[in-house]
């Protein structure tokens, strides 16, 4: 299942829609925002995705998950809009007959989503300066040039149950 | 032939625009398509050359064939998670 919201993420809510009396595991991961990166200060993270390839992205991965692991229930939650320092972005909620399968599960899919999907996120540093996090661009490429820019894509809050028949 | 290319993060913000048009000769390609942009768009020249692009929210090899129908976008190098 996957979801994309504005919304907080609420940890106990995703570990409870995991839950199975056939899972004898769940693995949770919940990637947080950081205060310093290289000893640059963060103030709060921006994000933005491409809401339909985002959510067709993210599908296509959990499929590929449970084609390579012995699944109960997969649930993947991404934040997007602002968020503040120490909240999640990102939830994967990941339930197996056993422990084994989760955890692996739950890397592959953290590890994959970070390659793969299109979200980005927007620096704004201590500084009053702002970056989106783009992996290999130049550093002056990736500094938005702030008054005149269009909104970014509204990502509205949306979840859709597309739990394969485990 | 000209496409329509939506744009996101920083190639937007730079730009100004979340979807721009491109002119492409017939039969232009991925290839192609970056070729134009890096060149109309000097200053995001890298972000350019490590983008990815999509072609009906699908990522699409550089020498996938480019259609006026498909929903085309760059996909610059992803932060997520």
């Amino acid at each position: 299942m996957i979801e994309l919201t504005n919304e907080t993420i609420d940890s106990n809510e995703v570990l409870s829609k995991v839950q199975s009396n056939n899972a004898g595991a769940v693995v949770l991961f919940l990637g947080t925002t950081r205060e310093f990166t290289n000893g640059k200060q963060t103030l709060s993270l921006d994000y933005e995705c491409y809401p339909e390839m985002a959510k067709k992205k993210l599908e296509e991965l959990e499929q590929q998950a449970r084609q390579k692991w012995e699944l109960v229930k997969v649930l993947i939650v991404h934040r997007l809009g602002h968020l503040e320092l120490g909240e999640a972005s990102i939830a994967i909620a990941v339930s197996s007959a056993h422990r084994q399968a989760s955890f692996e599960a739950g890397k592959w899919l953290i590890d994959t989503i970070k390659e793969v999907v299109p979200i980005w996120k927007k620096e704004n540093w201590s500084d009053g300066t702002t970056d989106w996090v783009h992996p290999g661009v130049s550093a002056d490429e990736q500094q938005p040039a702030d008054e005149q820019s269009p909104k970014p894509t509204q990502c509205k809050s949306e979840s859709s149950d597309i739990e394969s028949s485990s | 032939m000209k496409i329509s290319l939506r744009l996101f993060a920083a190639a937007r913000d730079s730009i100004g625009e979340a979807k721009i048009g491109v002119d492409l000769q017939d039969g232009a390609t991925i290839a192609t398509l970056r070729t134009a942009l890096q060149t109309e768009y000097p200053e995001l020249n890298s972000l350019f050359a490590l983008a990815m692009f999509a072609i009906n929210e699908d990522y699409a090899n550089n020498d996938t064939p480019l259609s006026n129908d498909d929903v085309i976008a760059c996909i610059p190098p992803v932060s997520g998670g």
